[in-house]
């Protein structure tokens, strides 16, 4: 009797735990480091995002080069070459946006230019629009710059553990010549060791 | 004590039924449930029964093998965006069980209701092979949707498997091994015996040398690098599918091409002494037509019983087998205008790579089958001589709950071929025809200059499911 008791109360506690532990939603920081696993997330797309601005910005020679004016860059999409379906659309626009916070260069936005076209084409050629304060076809500025890279992975697993590594490449080349004025590499590397016992 | 231990037998088998944590095939055979399905692909019945049935297994323990199914069906029918839910849905499955700890708690209570009832309890966790297509169906799906480099991530991912499948493999052998030897198992004569009875499909495996490396992926991801414009990476998955199928005549074609287009001019002479010149296509011919033709449906598991030397006693114990029968399909022809302008070459026999890795695990079968039967008879208990009741009901309950393990993917083509032909660019009215099944569609390719145009043809019974989409190349 007295077992079967203390299975009881065992349980009781048991049950108000798990009743405590219902759904909770709350905000969080999005700079906080998220629950690791070797999938590439968003700590990644930010390590990766601002140490490649960094390194672009204190390139002695791109430094020289934004001191009088601000080139105008294109940029392309980053090809992703990893085992994962990541949103590269998205490492890229973190990386625009740290550039044009800097104030150094100015951007094409070569990706929605069909967008672009539709509503120049849209201003231009149906009347419902002041003439006076419509914007002109043919006057869209060419970019000095092409900014483009990929992002590829080396992953290698056994039973217990799986190690990835990623490597994001960004280059910056001046399209009249070709000459490609910078380029970095920034690496990621994530293990993950499965423990010998769990749920 | 005894009288605790008699009545703990048939308590935990109820038990067992009772919570449902018996799998879904535990006392019906998996099959028998995708059978109807298989019928109603192969008459062209539509898809909507199928998916409504096996919709309700998405959150059951064999989730990973009834997704792959409706995956598949729902791929069949050009439901690629439902496609591509489900692969997603088994894909992270497949992950999850991967990195769940080698040692889990709920592992250990699924193999002890494994133990006690049959294979049917362990969760499904699929064949390296499985695996494989699984990444390269959800390729297809992103190619067909126009996602290039969407399928270029799941060709990569299916590489991957293809090596880890070895690994994992040697591991899973090691274990039992392991396991057998720590009970004090001798099973030499009953793996002899197994392996005999196993022999039988040699037939159908043929040259196969091992059940994961599928040169239908390789050829797929080769194509899909192609379009990438990674012709390097394209040269080295047809150089993989090239050692696999040599006599393809298309991928020989494929990798003088590119050797010659690289420039590897000692790897171009060694494949024309191989497989001769490479024979370029007339410069108007600039567009290009690549049919993936899968064929049939792979075959399915049978269970044998084989009588295995057990205590001294020869007891019959049932295993999973393959027909020794080699079916075949294909070739499809294709004509235009009365002419035959194209002939399938195969790719892939699906249904070697089964009963190749059916081989692949035999010990581990008989390892555990041999411990399943030891444990239904109480061996491994304390005094287990003067619980002769309890042995009794054990062997009545052994006869009633031995079932083989019949559970694989089912809609799985038994073959698939390829074709690629260069032609003129413009609309094409093809007329497509298995010379084998006698299953034939008209199909109408349009042909852009510059491009490459893919047809995935599926072939259930006589119906032929056709989907095309083209891609430029210029």
């Amino acid at each position: 009797m007295r077992c079967i008791r203390s299975l009881l109360i065992a349980f009781s506690i048991l049950s108000v735990v798990v009743a405590a532990g219902c759904t909770r939603v709350k905000y969080g920081d999005p700079t906080d480091v998220e629950v690791v696993t070797t999938e590439f997330g968003s700590t990644d797309l930010q390590l990766i995002a601002n140490k490649m601005v960094d390194s672009m910005l204190a390139f002695p020679p791109l430094i020289e080069l934004t001191a009088d004016e601000r080139p105008v860059i294109a940029v392309d999409r980053i090809k992703n070459k990893t085992t994962e379906h990541i949103d590269t659309e998205s490492v890229t626009d973190s990386i625009i946006n740290k550039i044009i916070h800097s104030g150094r260069f100015r951007f094409v936005d070569i990706a929605n230019m069909d967008v672009l076209e539709a509503q120049l084409v849209l201003q231009t050629e149906t009347d419902v629009f002041d003439p006076a304060t419509t914007a002109r076809l043919g006057r869209l500025i060419g970019s000095d710059y092409l900014l483009y890279g990929n992002l590829s992975s080396i992953v290698k697993q056994t039973k217990k553990v799986e190690d990835v590594y990623y490597k994001f490449t960004l280059r910056l080349t001046h399209l009249e010549t070709g000459i490609i004025e910078w380029q970095d590499e920034q690496e990621i590397r994530k293990t993950q060791k499965r423990s010998w016992f769990g749920g | 004590m005894p009288s605790l231990n008699r009545r703990l037998i048939p308590l935990s088998i109820i038990l067992l039924l009772l919570s449902g944590c018996a799998g879904t095939s535990t006392f019906k055979a998996y099959p028998k449930q995708i059978n109807p399905y298989i019928k109603q692909l192969n008459e062209d019945k539509g898809p909507k029964d199928a998916l409504a049935n096996l919709d309700r297994y998405r959150t059951k323990q064999d989730k990973i093998l009834y997704l792959w199914e409706r995956a598949r069906i729902a791929q069949i029918n050009d439901d690629i965006n439902t496609s591509k839910i489900d692969y997603a849905d088994a894909i992270t499955a497949v992950r999850a069980q991967r990195e769940t700890a080698t040692i889990s708690a709920s592992s250990i209570g699924v193999q002890g209701a494994a133990l006690l009832v049959n294979d049917n309890a362990i969760p499904y966790k699929g064949e390296g092979y499985e695996k494989v297509f699984m990444y390269h169906f959800q390729g297809m799906n992103y190619l067909m949707a126009g996602n290039i480099e969407g399928a270029g991530v799941e060709v990569r991912r299916a590489n991957l498997e293809q090596n880890q499948a070895l690994r994992d493999h040697a591991k899973e052998v090691e274990v039992a091994r392991k396991e057998a030897s720590n009970k004090r198992l001798s099973t030499s004569s009953a793996d002899a015996e197994v392996a005999r009875a196993y022999s039988l499909m040699d037939p159908i495996v043929g040259s196969v040398k091992n059940s994961f490396q599928n040169a239908y992926t390789f050829y797929f991801s080769g194509i899909v690098y192609e379009l990438l414009k990674q012709p390097n990476d394209a040269y080295i998955d047809y150089k993989k599918a090239i050692e696999i199928y040599p006599d393809n005549p298309y991928v020989q074609q494929d990798v003088l091409r590119l050797a010659q287009r690289l420039g590897f001019h000692d790897e171009y002479t060694s494949f024309k002494i191989r497989f001769g010149a490479y024979a370029p296509p007339p410069p108007e011919h600039s567009s290009e037509l690549v049919i993936f033709y899968e064929a049939g449906f792979v075959p399915q598991k049978q269970q044998i019983k084989i009588p295995l030397p057990i205590q001294g006693r020869l007891t019959p114990i049932a295993f999973p087998v393959y027909s020794g029968t080699v079916r075949q399909t294909g070739p499809l022809q294709v004509q235009e205008a009365g002419n035959v302008i194209g002939r399938s070459a195969q790719i892939v026999d699906v249904q070697a790579l089964a009963a190749k890795a059916l081989q692949e695990d035999r010990s581990v079968l008989v390892i555990r089958q041999i411990l399943r039967t030891l444990t239904k008879a109480g061996v491994f208990e304390p005094n287990s001589r003067e619980r002769t009741g309890v042995n009794i009901l054990a062997s009545i309950y052994n006869v009633v709950s031995e079932n083989a393990d019949l559970r694989s993917w089912l809609t799985l083509p038994a073959q698939a071929h390829i074709v690629r032909l260069s032609l003129a660019p413009g609309e094409h009215l093809l007329n497509l025809q298995d010379t084998r099944t006698g299953g034939r569609t008209l199909v109408t390719v349009m042909l852009p200059p510059n491009s490459m145009t893919l047809l995935r043809v599926v072939g259930a019974g006589s119906t032929l499911y056709t989907q095309s989409i083209e891609f430029s190349t210029s």
